[in-house]
């Protein structure tokens, strides 16, 4: 008989949603058994290498392959001239702007790709690169961009000039890419003339790197005789790289093949289709040989998709109770020599309009300018969610700071203007329809976890005592799910994604979805849904991804959309095949379909005990018993357009004491709470929040792209790139509430931006807070030992 | 990311290694490579021709007779820091190599090659500083032995001469009395010295009978902080001495700008962690 | 990458005959080691080429060096040098103005003002020891130009700085000066300022 412990065992032995089950793809990856770009070995296989500029602004005068060439095993050297006659010297990016795959008489930014030099392998190209002659004539450099649209500075997109319609909106200059507001600007200005407190702070959003373990790199392979082109590449977006290939080479799609192996960390680094790659294909095709193509952690630090350097003020209008009245965003947006941004092709500064946070704020305007510098190209990445690191530091800071002018705890102030429990689903005054959230129980969580009242009675003591002790505290609401294919689109592709089912006749399955996981644990996660869904234990589910040979066409994985998109279309297909579960069932058991209930991984009649049948015995009976009319197998797919994006929110606090001495802090606790609505693996969530907080505390602390006046990047390697060991690594305290997104059909959000996100904040709110006593509001990132003590002194702390 | 061509060679000798670098212009030594492969990797060094002294007698091991310790030059830091010897003898020897690198580079890196690079971010010049350590040489020439105090003359310039090798280092054994501290600021495990400090203090007493401070990358080379030295020597250490001590190294300094810091910051951190050596230094002598 | 430096060096000989050396722009490129001027191309234009060799590393440089003003009243001399690094992965520019003073004991000193600029590879990887490199590369120039001019005088002090130009490395390599023995023959025919 079957008892309340057997339905228990049965469903523990799905390790479906909600357990905390061990990886299925961590024993290749930690036995070194994965299998990277760079393990790709093909026969006949060729290396590239790039030849790049040293100077951030000059005209190419000569370039002289005479010596290149002669060396012994060099094949080819690619210029500018030779992927003109195919009109592939310039390509389109994300943004709608074009950028260099080989410099065309004259480089933007240093380490700029000048030539692609094809050799026997790796170490011939190393050196066949340094017998590649280029005369260079310096040009001035423009790296700061607030310099950008002064009439002094110096033009640097001479092949734009005079076309003053942009992708996006008028140019005022030269080196303005866009315009982009939202809200409504008059209403704003209104509310803040009128307000009874008004603060404003500048604050500089610095530029980083996600700096993934695994560099970016192809092996790219023109198949002659069959006329098919493969390439295996680091790409979170396998079929826009093919839809966008066959646009560039005129092949058409069912003749390209592009291929995501095993990627070690993606991070928004490798969306964009890198020269490398194109180079690399135009070699492969004119060569007829296979050729790889993979770049140093120089080259990857130097050129690849940066993060951030958002210039931003934020203000806020308030009554003296400190609840918000009005909200206003200005932006100056550095995007580098070319807008390579990766966002949906919409929204030029990404997600920016989630800045009104948390909080009900009645009206806001927001402005984004967009320029152009001698710097690498691109802007968003680095698990941003699309611009949403940036907003909500923006909101999270100015509230700080209006707290500080009001003589308001900084707790307080939030609790008085969250959106409330009641009021979701909440559209913005800025345009989202926030579906879910209880920020009230997550702060008050937080806040007795930590004793917060016990927190800043210590703080009192230690200040008396001249200690610097900071409090840091961040209630933050993201967006992720990108999205509606009303609003989002990739190239005019919408961002819906896809999932492919389909069980065998002994009752295992093979799925395969649109997104491509970069270790975010996908072949666990989206199997842990399906044995929900199916009944199937997941130990018998088998996920792929990343071949566009065989998986359903998406849009990839970055802006945490797998869950909120690739999970919906799993758990939609997986209901497709329920339903004709159902059907096979009842015709199995001779009974109507109203008879049956279902009940972990088998259909009951209702009310007959025994008479039931499991998913195994249905998908057997798919093969060969179905009822008439209906098709034999057991499999759907499911493209899924979400209605809406999901929001993951959080709480999060820190604390932390710095020597003044030194200018060292010591991040002394930190706890994170997040929502992500339904937890599909537990541990899983956990090793995704460690990971984001670590990038956090990274960014927050020491992470710097230093430019000097010439363009130089200083700092491009991992000497001075700070990546933490676990030696500075703080110890992360996490905890959670549930509360499902109302239209995910699982109710879950998606959670791996969140810490990243919520905690770059939280570092610096904690810092300022150290200095808060001082009259201190605002402290720029990152916040490492020397800029601290640099402080430390300005304010005469030290004694002299 | 990748060194232009090179030839390797496996000196058999100390005599055959001088010979192979007399032989061949522009011969580099490989020693455990962590402060010369990065450099061929990048190509800022194009070292044409190295020759390997990894494996040649003599020039490992760590021994003691009587007042002194004689130390391979080929002595990898993690053999430093597992030396039973040193651990009871030369504790400050252990506590520096310790904070060299990361694990990784001190299974290969060696002393003699930190002492003989000349990298005024090396950590081990200062610490030979402080212990008035001395080195001993073999060139062409013959076989000298000369005090460490002198021979970092500036950046990647010692007093080695062409075609000589360092081939061991002799430290005092601890006695009594004597006391050690060492303070290394960085930005992370496995970083170059923001500032670094190694401090050995003869007590008598309250009183400090003789002080050396060694200090790590504030100038092209490590320096002794000799004016900090005046005035402690011969009196007691309080916190207004302290003071004095402090702008004394801020004065003696003078780093590289980089993104470690700018002058003032590093000269500070030189100061502080020179001060924090100095009474770590004081507390253990009264063991 | 900008590293800005002010060099004085003291002379043993006559403001005029420092001055008269100042402008022989061979012998004062002969004063870097490893320097070197190859084509002279007129109108004050010439190439040159500079190997530095500092520990481990070696920078090898191929460039202009273009005389922007020379101010016999000033007895100035303002001189431009841009070069790339023979693989073109570096490039430096120097702009330097240079001057003799006649010092009271009828003696001279050559002030030096310099910017030099860096971009490329060495800027963003070497930028860690630029100032310490290009300081210790700017004292062996200082006493190599102070040597030439005593070379120009009479008497044994002379011939014994003649002796020593002749002995001087074809590279700029801080082993091969034999630094003690020069610094304290130096000295101990001056008094010696920095």
């Amino acid at each position: 008989m079957d008892t309340v412990a057997d339905k228990q065992k049965r469903e523990d032995s799905l390790n479906g949603v909600g357990c905390s089950r061990k990886r299925k793809e961590d024993a290749r990856f930690i036995q070194g058994k994965g299998n990277y770009t760079d393990d790709i070995k093909m026969p006949g296989m060729l290396f590239a290498d790039m030849v790049r500029s040293p100077y951030a602004h000059a005209r190419i005068i000569s370039i002289n392959t005479e010596k290149a060439l002669a060396l012994p095993g060099v094949h080819a050297v690619l210029t500018a001239a030779d992927l003109k006659p195919l009109n592939l010297h310039w390509m389109p990016t994300l943004a709608g702007d074009v950028q260099a795959v080989l410099a065309d008489e004259k480089v933007h930014f240093q380490y700029q790709e000048v030539a692609l030099v094809v050799a026997d392998d790796r170490y011939i190209a190393a050196d066949a690169i340094d017998l590649v002659e280029v005369e260079y004539e310096e040009l001035p450099v423009l790296v700061d961009p607030h310099k950008a649209m002064t009439t002094e500075a110096p033009i640097l997109r001479e092949d734009l000039v005079g076309k003053m319609e942009g992708a996006h909106s008028t140019r005022k200059h030269d080196n303005h890419i866009f315009n982009w507001q939202a809200g409504e600007k008059d209403a704003t200005d209104r509310v803040f003339d009128a307000a009874e407190v008004t603060v404003s702070q500048d604050m500089v959003y610095h530029r980083v790197h996600p700096c993934p373990l695994e560099t970016c790199g192809c092996v790219a392979s023109m198949d002659k005789i069959n006329g098919k082109l493969t390439v295996y590449l680091t790409s979170q977006a396998p079929h826009v790289v093919r839809t966008v290939v066959s646009m560039l080479s005129g092949l058409p799609e069912s003749s390209v093949r592009i291929v995501s192996p095993d990627i070690g960390g993606g991070f928004g680094n490798k969306v964009g289709i890198y020269p490398g790659y194109v180079a690399s294909i135009v070699a492969s095709i004119v060569l007829g040989v296979p050729v790889k193509w993979v770049e140093d952690r120089m080259e990857n630090i130097s050129t690849t998709a940066f993060a951030r350097d958002y210039h931003m003020r934020g203000e806020l209008a308030a009554d003296s109770n400190g609840i918000i009245k009005a909200l206003r965003v200005n932006v100056l947006a550095d995007h580098g020599a070319f807008d390579s941004c990766a966002d949906p092709s919409k929204f030029p500064a990404g997600f920016m309009h989630i800045c009104t946070g948390s909080y009900d704020i009645p009206v806001a305007h927001l402005n984004v300018d967009g320029v152009y510098t001698n710097k690498a190209p691109g802007g968003v990445s680095y698990r941003c969610s699309f611009r949403v690191t940036e907003a909500v530091y923006v909101i999270e800071r100015t509230i700080d700071v209006l707290a500080q002018k009001l003589g308001i705890d900084k707790a307080e102030i939030r609790r008085r203007n969250f959106v409330k429990k009641e009021q979701f689903p909440y559209t913005t005054c800025l345009g989202f329809e926030l579906d879910s959230g209880d920020y009230h129980t997550a702060l008050e969580k937080v806040l007795d976890a930590v004793d917060y009242k016990g927190l800043r009675r210590e703080q009192e003591e230690k200040r008396a005592n001249g200690e610097l002790m900071g409090i840091g505290l961040v209630t933050f609401t993201e967006v992720v799910g990108a999205g509606p294919s009303k609003s989002c689109d990739i190239l005019g592709v919408g961002m819906f994604d896809s999932a492919e089912i389909r069980v065998h006749p002994t009752g295992s399955v093979m799925a395969r979805m649109g997104t491509i996981t970069q270790g975010q644990g996908h072949q666990t996660t989206y199997a842990q849904i399906i044995a929900s869904e199916l009944g199937i234990t997941s130990d018998e589910i088998a996920i792929e991804e990343g071949d566009t040979d065989t998986s359903p066409y998406g849009l990839g994985t970055y802006g945490s959309r797998s869950t909120p998109v690739g999970g919906a279309a799993t758990a939609v297909a997986a209901r497709k095949i329920k339903a004709k579960a159902k059907k096979i069932a009842a015709h199995l058991l001779e009974v109507s379909e109203d008879d049956l209930e279902w009940e972990v991984d088998r259909f009951k009649v209702k009310g007959v005990p025994g008479q039931e049948k499991t998913m195994k015995d249905i998908a057997w009976a798919a093969y060969n018993n179905v009822p008439e009319g209906m098709e034999p197998g057991l499999e759907a797919v499911d493209y899924y357009d979400p209605p809406n994006f999901t929001f993951p929110f959080g709480a999060y606090l820190c604390v932390v004491d710095i020597d003044k001495d030194t200018g060292v802090t010591d991040i002394r606790r930190f706890y994170a709470l997040d929502d992500c609505g339904t937890r599909i693996n537990p541990m899983i969530i956990d090793g995704q929040i460690h990971g984001g907080l670590t990038e956090g505390y990274a960014v927050a602390m020491g992470q710097e792209m230093p430019y000097d006046e010439e363009g130089n990047l200083l700092g491009n390697t991992l000497m001075d790139y700070f990546l933490p060991t676990f030696v500075e690594t703080p110890k992360w305290e996490t905890d959670y509430t549930v509360t499902p997104s109302p239209h995910h059909p699982i109710g879950a959000k998606g959670v791996a931006e969140s810490p990243h996100v919520g905690s770059i904040p939280t570092f610096t709110s904690a810092m300022v807070d150290a200095f808060a006593h001082l009259d201190v509001t605002h402290m720029d990132m990152p916040h490492n030992a020397y800029r601290v003590w640099k402080q430390i002194k300005a304010l005469g702390l030290l004694d002299n | 990311m990748i060194p232009s061509c090179f030839e390797y060679h496996k000196a058999t000798s100390i005599a055959d290694a001088i010979a192979k670098l007399q032989d061949n212009e522009d011969a580099k030594l490989l020693a455990g490579g962590h402060s010369l492969l990065p450099m061929m990797k990048l190509r800022f060094s194009e070292a044409p021709y190295l020759v390997d002294i990894n494996g040649i007698e003599g020039l490992k091991g760590i021994s003691i007779d009587g007042d002194t310790i004689t130390i391979g030059a080929m002595t990898t830091e993690s053999e430093l820091i597992r030396s039973d010897t040193l651990q009871q003898y030369c504790p400050l020897l252990v506590e520096a190599a310790k904070l060299v690198a990361d694990p990784q580079v001190r299974n290969k890196g060696t002393i003699g090659g930190d002492v003989a690079h000349g990298d005024p971010g090396n950590d081990h010049p200062a610490v030979m500083l402080a212990l008035d350590a001395q080195l001993v040489i073999h060139g062409p020439d013959g076989e000298r032995t000369i005090p460490a105090n002198g021979f970092f003359l500036g950046t990647y310039w010692t007093a080695l001469d062409e075609y000589e090798i360092l081939v061991a280092i002799k430290v005092p054994a601890l006695k009594s009395g004597t006391g050690h501290g060492y303070h290394k600021l960085k930005r992370k495990t496995g970083d170059y010295a923001v500032a670094g400090s190694a401090v050995v203090v003869e007590m008598n007493g309250d009183v400090v009978r003789d002080i050396r401070i060694g200090l790590t990358n504030v100038a092209p080379m490590a320096i002794r902080a000799e004016a900090a030295e005046d005035l402690i020597r011969g009196n007691r250490v309080d916190d207004v001495l302290l003071k004095a001590v402090e702008k004394a190294i801020v004065a003696a300094c003078d780093p590289a700008v980089d993104l470690r810091g700018d002058e003032e910051y590093k000269s500070h951190m030189a100061a502080i962690m020179a001060r924090r050596a100095i009474i770590q230094a004081i507390e253990n002598a009264k063991e | 990458m900008k590293v800005d430096l002010n060099k004085e060096f003291s002379l043993p000989g006559t403001g005029l005959q420092a001055w008269t050396f100042l402008q022989d722009i061979r012998g004062v490129a002969s004063c870097m080691p490893g320097a070197e001027i190859t084509e002279d191309l007129g109108d004050g234009n010439y190439k040159g080429k500079v190997k530095a060799k500092i520990g481990p590393a070696t920078m090898s440089f191929n460039g202009d060096i273009i005389i922007q003003n020379i101010d016999a009243a000033k007895r100035e001399l303002h001189m431009i040098g841009k070069g790339q690094d023979t693989k073109g992965s570096s490039s430096a520019t120097m702009d330097l103005r240079a001057w003799v003073e006649d010092s009271d004991d009828g003696k001279s000193v050559l002030q030096g003002v310099a910017t030099v600029t860096v971009n490329g590879k060495a800027a963003s990887l070497g930028g860690r020891m630029m100032t310490q490199v290009a300081d210790q590369m700017l004292n062996q120039f200082g006493k190599s130009f102070a040597n030439n001019v005593a070379s120009m005088g009479e008497g044994e002090e002379a011939e014994m700085a003649r002796d020593k130009i002749a002995e001087q490395p074809a590279e700029l390599n801080g082993l091969a000066f034999a630094w003690s023995v020069f610094v304290g023959w130096f000295g101990s025919l001056f008094n010696s300022k920095k």
